[in-house]
C-alpha cells in the first residue's frame, strides 16, 4: 500500500512537472475500442427449434473496451480501461460421455455409455481491466502517430449458472458446404451447468499502433495487440497456457467446463486488431 | 532672364543635391514600395498552368515551366528584390529609353533589382530582367547600364533560356549532336553553346544599343566594369590616417608599403565557363560595330544626377550586404571610399562602428578568419586595409574600436543605437580585449615617444652592464644589478616600440574618467552576468530537455514558414511545396483557444498587392536571422539590429518564429533485421512490408529569436516517420506554440 501511494505521488508530480501540450492542448481522453481477434474456427449452433444443428465458420471474436488515457510526456501516454466481450465457447470435437439406462425387452435395465456432442456452443462472458503504457516512437508526439506499448490485462470469463448446454447427437449432414453444414438432430438433452463456471487470467501484452487525428477533439487509433504471457487460473491451479490445450475429447463433470472457458479464453486472447475512437478533453 | 533661369537651375541642382545627401544621411536600407507587381503575387502553380496552356512549342515540356517559374519565384519572394523604388524605377526609365523604338517589347518586360553584392544581371523567358545592386554600384554611367539592359533583353528576344533548356535536355539524354560524344566533348560543346548565346546576346544588344544616342565607347566601358567587378566599387589608395583621431594616431609602420597587383587580364581562361572572356567579347563587339556609329555620344540620357543617386544608394546598400555577410573588412573599405564623398554621414558612421565592432568581436573569439579574405587573394588598394586589420593584435584592434565607438557615442549622444554598441563593446573590452587596463596611459603618444627617445640616448644597456662588470662590486651584487638593468632595458624597449600606440589611444578618457576602475568594475559585472546567464541557460536547457520550453511569450510573429516536399527520387516537388507552404501558414494562423498567444504570420506566398511593407519586412527579418545564426556562439549585436527594432515596435513583439518542414520519402534499406524478420515467418509480413512500402518522413526545424537581444531562445527539431498531412503538422506546430507561450510561473 505504501508503495502504491508513493507511486501515485510520483506519477501525480510527474503530471505537474512534465506539463505537455498533449493533443492540441488536451491531455485526457476517453475512448471506445473495438478489438477483433481473427480466429477461423468452427462453431456449433442450433437453428430455431432443436431439430437442426448448424456448424459454421467463425472468423473473429470481438471485444469492446471503454478507456481513459492521459498524456504524461511528449513520448508517453498511460491509460486504463474496462473491456467486455460475449463469445461462444470453442467446443469443436468435444463430446460428453453419458451413461444411459436402457430397459431391455426382458425388463432388465442396462447401463449404456454413449457419446453426445455439444450442439450449441455455450456463451461465455468476459470482463477485463487493462492498464496500458504507450511510448510514441519514430518522432511521433504523444498521443498522435506511431507507438509501441505494453499492457497488463486482468480478466475473468465464465458461463453463467443460468445457462443450459444443449448436447445431443447429430445425424448425417443434410447440407454440406465449405462454410456451413447442417445436420438433423437425432437426440438431444440439456446439460445444466449447475454453478458458475469461471476462469480468471492475467496477461502481459505488447501493442503497436498508430493514432490519426480526425478533428480537433477526435483521434482514430489503429493498432495490434500481441499477448506475451498469460497466466490462467484453472482447476488445476495456475497455467501459463503453454500446455493449456483442448479440454479433452470427453468429460462428464461440470468442473471440466472450467477448462473449456480457459481454453476458449486462450483462443480469444490471440493477436488482436484494434480500432478505437478517442475523444480529447 | 537668362540669369534668373540660371539661378533657378542652380537652386534646383543644389536642392536636389541636398535632398539626396539627406536621403543618404537617413539611409537604413533599400525598400520596395507601392503596389506589389503581379510577378510576386501570382502563385507559381498558376504561372505554370498558364504557361503550359499557352505553349505550342513541342520541345518544351512541363519540367521547363515548372523549374523556371518556381526558381524565379523563390528569388522574387525572398524579400530581397526591389520594385517601385529609385533603383528599379531608374533601370525602368533607362530601359524605356533604350527600347523606345520597340514599345511592344518594352511592355512585355519587367525590370527589378536584387539586393546582392554579386555583379550580375539576368533575364528569364517570362520577360523578367533582374539587375543586382552590385552591378549598379560598379557602373560608371548610364550608357553602360543601357548596354547591359540591351544585352539582357536580347537573351529574352532570342529565347536563350528556352534554347539553353532544350540543349541541356539533349546533353542530359545524349540526343542529337551529343549522342556519340564522350563526356568531356559533351561538356565542352555545351560550354561553347553557352558562350555562343552570350556572344549572340552581345551582338543583338549592340544592335539595340546603336539605335540610341549613347556613346558606343561605353560598350567597351561596360566590359571593363565586368572584368574588374571582383574588386570593390572603387580602387582608391588607402589613406593611412583613416583610423586617426585627434587623440589616437596609428603609426604609419602598421600599413603595408606595397599591394597585391590586380592580375586579371581581358584574355583570361574561360574554359568551362558559360561566358566568353572579356577579350573575346570586346573583339566580337569591335567586329560587329565596325565602322558603324551610334547616333550620339551621350553617357547620360535619363540623367546623370539620377544615375549618381542610384549608384550611391546601391553602394550604401552594398555596405549593409557585406555587414550581413560578415565581410567586415570589405564593408570598412567601402565606408572609407564613401566617407570621402559623404563625410559626417550618419549611416556611414554607424556602418564604421559596426565594422570595427564585428572585427573585434571575431578577433576576440578567435574566429577572425571567418570574416576576412585570404590576404593573397586581395588585390588592389584595399589590400593595405586588409593587411593592417589582419596584423593588428587583439589589444590594438580592441583599443581602436573602443576609441571610435566612444567618439561616435559622443558624436551621436541621443542616438540609441550608437549608445547600445558602446555599452556592449565596453563589456567586450573589459572581458576579452586582453588589454591591461593599468597600462593605459594618460599621455600623448607623440610626446611620450619623443621623451623616451631623449631618455634612450642617456641609457645604454650594454654600456651600463659592461661598467657593472668592470666595477669592484661583489659577484652577488653584480648579478643583482645586471638583472635589474636588463629588466629596465627590456621595459624601455617595449615602451619605445610603436606597437604600443594603443596604450595611449584613450588618454583623454584615462585622464578625465576613472576608466581603469570603471573597466575593472565592468569586467566583474560582466563576469557575474555571464556566469548568471550561463547558469540560467543550463537550468533552462535541463528543464527544456525534461519538460520542454516554457518561455511565456504573449505575442509571436511567425516569419514565412517553409515547406519543402521531395519525391522518392529526391527531386523537389514544387507544386506540393507551394501548396503545403500555404497550408502551414494557415495552421499557424488558426485560433487556438487553449493557447494564451497572439500570433501574426508573415507569409510571402499570400501577400496582396498592397503589402509591400510586409514584403520588405520578410527580406529584412530573414537576412537578420541568417546573420545571427552565422555568429553562432558570439554574443553580439547584429548589423541589422537597428533595422529590426522598428519591426518589433510595429508588431508589438520582439519574438520571431522561423520554421521549416522538409517532407521526403524513402524506402528502407534491406538489413539483417529484415532477413531475421522473414525467417521468423510470423514477422515476415512486417519485414516485407517494411521493405516494399515507401515510407514518408518529415523533418521539422523551428527556432525562435528575439529581435531586441539578437538571441536564439528556442530550438526544436523533429525527425518524424509520418506523412506530413495537415492534421499531423498541426500537432507539432501546436506543441511549438505551446512551449513558446506556456509559462510555469503563471
Amino acid at each position: 500500500m505504501k508503495k502504491l501511494i508513493t507511486l501515485v505521488i510520483v506519477l501525480t508530480s510527474s503530471i505537474i512537472v512534465e506539463a505537455q501540450s498533449g493533443y492540441l492542448g488536451s491531455l485526457n481522453n476517453v475512448s471506445i475500442s473495438f478489438k477483433t481477434v481473427p480466429a477461423i474456427k468452427s462453431k456449433f449452433s442450433v437453428n430455431g427449434s432443436v431439430d437442426e444443428a448448424k456448424k459454421s465458420v467463425r472468423y473473429a471474436y470481438m471485444n469492446y473496451e471503454l478507456g481513459y488515457s492521459r498524456v504524461f510526456s511528449k513520448k508517453i501516454e498511460l491509460g486504463f480501461g474496462y473491456g467486455f466481450s460475449s463469445m461462444k465457447a470453442y467446443t469443436h470435437g468435444m463430446r460428453f460421455d453419458v451413461v444411459d439406462t436402457v430397459t431391455l425387452t426382458n425388463g432388465q435395465t442396462q447401463l449404456i455409455g454413449k457419446e453426445l456432442n455439444i450442439l450449441d456452443d455455450p456463451r461465455i462472458s468476459l470482463h477485463q481491466f487493462t492498464f496500458d503504457f504507450r511510448y510514441f516512437r519514430l518522432g511521433s508526439l504523444s498521443p498522435t502517430g506511431k507507438y509501441l506499448g505494453f499492457g497488463m490485462e486482468f480478466g475473468t470469463a465464465g458461463i453463467s449458472d443460468s445457462k443450459d448446454i444443449l448436447i445431443g447427437k447429430k445425424g448425417e449432414p443434410t447440407k454440406s458446404g465449405s462454410l456451413s453444414s447442417k445436420y438433423d438432430i437425432l437426440e438431444s438433452e440439456v446439460f445444466n451447468v449447475g454453478s458458475n463456471t469461471r476462469s480468471n487470467y492475467v496477461q502481459l501484452n505488447a501493442n503497436i499502433g498508430r493514432n490519426y487525428p480526425i478533428t480537433q477533439d477526435l483521434i482514430l487509433g489503429i493498432g495490434m495487440t500481441f499477448p506475451l504471457l498469460t497466466s490462467y487460473s484453472t482447476i488445476s491451479g495456475l497455467d501459463f497456457g503453454f500446455d493449456l490445450n483442448s479440454p479433452g475429447t470427453s468429460f462428464d463433470e461440470n468442473s471440466h467446463l472450467n477448462r473449456l472457458v480457459s481454453y476458449t479464453t486462450k483462443k480469444y486472447k490471440g493477436i488482436s486488431l484494434d480500432l478505437s475512437v478517442k475523444y480529447f478533453f | 532672364m537668362t540669369i534668373k533661369k540660371l539661378a533657378l537651375f542652380s537652386t534646383l541642382i543644389l536642392f536636389g543635391f541636398l535632398s539626396h545627401a539627406q536621403e543618404l544621411n537617413d539611409f537604413t536600407t533599400l525598400k520596395s514600395g507601392g503596389e506589389i507587381p503581379k510577378d510576386f503575387t501570382t502563385l507559381s502553380s498558376e504561372k505554370v498552368e498558364g504557361a503550359i496552356e499557352k505553349n505550342d512549342d513541342k520541345e518544351l515540356d512541363k519540367e521547363f515551366f515548372v523549374n523556371t517559374r518556381y526558381f524565379i519565384d523563390e528569388l522574387l519572394l525572398s524579400g530581397q528584390v526591389l520594385f517601385n523604388e529609385p533603383l528599379s524605377d531608374y533601370v525602368q526609365k533607362v530601359a524605356k529609353y533604350t527600347l523606345r523604338q520597340d514599345k511592344k517589347l518594352f511592355k512585355e518586360l519587367r525590370f527589378y533589382v536584387l539586393k546582392s553584392t554579386a555583379v550580375n544581371a539576368f533575364s528569364t523567358d517570362q520577360g523578367i530582367i533582374i539587375f543586382t545592386t552590385g552591378l549598379l554600384s560598379q557602373l560608371e554611367n548610364e550608357a553602360q547600364l543601357a548596354f547591359i539592359i540591351a544585352h539582357e533583353v536580347s537573351h529574352f528576344t532570342e529565347t536563350h533560356v528556352r534554347n539553353g533548356y532544350v540543349e541541356r535536355q539533349n546533353y542530359k539524354k545524349s540526343r542529337g549532336r551529343y549522342s556519340r560524344m564522350s563526356y568531356n566533348d559533351a561538356v565542352n560543346t555545351l560550354s561553347v553553346y553557352d558562350k555562343a548565346n552570350e556572344l549572340s546576346a552581345d551582338e543583338k544588344g549592340i544592335e539595340i544599343f546603336l539605335k540610341s544616342n549613347y556613346s558606343v565607347d561605353e560598350i567597351y566601358g561596360a566590359f571593363q566594369v565586368l572584368l574588374y567587378s571582383y574588386l570593390p566599387f572603387e580602387d582608391r589608395v588607402f589613406d593611412t590616417t583613416f583610423f586617426d583621431t585627434e587623440i589616437m594616431k596609428v603609426p604609419g609602420v602598421f600599413f603595408a608599403d606595397s599591394i597585391n597587383p590586380i592580375t586579371l587580364e581581358e584574355d583570361y581562361d574561360d574554359e568551362g565557363s558559360t561566358h566568353p572572356n572579356i577579350k573575346t567579347r570586346i573583339d566580337k563587339a569591335i567586329d560587329i560595330i565596325g565602322d558603324k556609329s551610334s547616333r550620339g555620344d551621350l553617357q547620360f540620357q535619363v540623367g546623370e544626377e539620377e544615375f549618381n543617386r542610384v549608384k550611391n544608394l546601391a553602394r550604401f546598400e552594398s555596405i549593409n550586404l557585406n555587414l550581413a555577410d560578415r565581410y567586415y573588412a570589405d564593408a570598412l573599405y567601402e565606408v572609407y571610399i564613401l566617407q570621402n564623398e559623404f563625410p559626417d554621414n550618419r549611416f556611414l558612421d554607424l556602418s564604421f562602428v559596426k565594422c570595427l565592432y564585428g572585427l573585434s568581436k571575431y578577433k576576440n573569439a578567435g574566429r577572425y578568419n571567418e570574416v576576412t579574405r585570404k590576404l593573397k587573394k586581395v588585390e588592389g588598394e584595399s589590400y593595405v586595409l586588409h593587411a593592417f586589420l589582419k596584423d593588428l593584435s587583439k589589444e590594438q584592434l580592441n583599443v581602436i574600436t573602443y576609441r571610435h565607438l566612444y567618439d561616435m557615442s559622443k558624436k551621436y549622444p541621443s542616438d540609441p543605437i550608437f549608445q547600445e554598441y558602446m555599452a556592449d563593446f565596453k563589456k567586450e573590452f573589459a572581458m576579452y580585449s586582453k588589454v591591461e587596463f593599468k597600462d593605459l596611459k594618460d599621455q600623448d603618444f607623440t610626446e611620450y615617444m619623443a621623451q623616451l627617445d631623449s631618455n634612450l640616448v642617456t641609457f645604454d644597456l650594454e654600456d651600463s652592464i659592461r661598467k657593472v662588470d668592470e666595477s669592484d662590486l661583489s659577484k652577488f651584487q653584480k648579478i643583482k644589478l645586471k638583472k635589474k638593468l636588463r629588466e629596465l632595458g627590456s621595459e624601455e624597449r617595449n615602451l619605445t616600440g610603436e606597437g604600443d600606440f594603443h596604450l595611449f589611444a584613450l588618454r583623454d578618457i584615462v585622464a578625465s574618467e576613472d576608466i581603469v576602475a570603471d573597466l575593472e568594475k565592468e569586467r566583474r559585472q560582466a563576469e557575474n552576468e555571464i556566469e548568471e546567464k550561463e547558469q540560467a541557460k543550463n537550468i533552462a536547457d535541463a528543464e527544456a530537455q525534461k519538460s520542454g520550453y516554457h518561455l511565456g511569450i504573449d505575442k509571436l510573429l511567425v516569419v514565412d514558414p517553409i515547406y519543402e516536399s521531395y519525391k522518392l527520387n529526391a527531386d523537389r516537388n514544387h507544386q506540393k511545396s507551394e501548396d503545403k507552404k500555404i497550408s502551414v501558414s494557415s495552421i499557424y494562423s488558426e485560433d487556438y483557444k487553449r493557447l494564451d498567444l497572439d500570433i501574426e504570420v508573415l507569409d510571402s506566398k499570400t501577400l496582396n498587392l498592397l503589402e509591400a511593407e510586409k514584403y520588405n519586412e520578410i527580406g529584412l527579418i530573414n537576412s537578420w536571422m541568417s546573420e545571427v545564426i552565422d555568429h553562432e556562439d558570439i554574443d553580439m549585436i547584429s548589423s541589422s539590429h537597428d533595422r529590426i527594432a522598428p519591426i518589433c515596435d510595429k508588431y508589438a513583439t520582439s519574438k520571431f518564429l522561423f520554421s521549416g518542414i522538409y517532407g521526403y520519402k524513402e524506402r528502407s534499406q534491406a538489413s539483417i533485421m529484415h532477413l531475421y524478420g522473414i525467417m521468423l515467418v510470423y514477422t515476415a509480413p512486417f519485414a516485407l512490408a517494411d521493405l516494399l512500402v515507401v515510407h514518408n518522413y518529415f523533418e521539422l526545424v523551428a527556432f525562435e529569436m528575439d529581435g531586441r537581444t539578437d538571441e536564439i531562445e528556442f530550438v526544436e527539431v523533429h525527425d518524424v516517420n509520418l506523412k506530413g498531412i495537415n492534421s499531423i503538422l498541426r500537432v507539432y506546430i501546436y506543441d511549438i506554440l505551446y512551449q513558446l507561450s506556456s509559462d510555469k510561473k503563471k
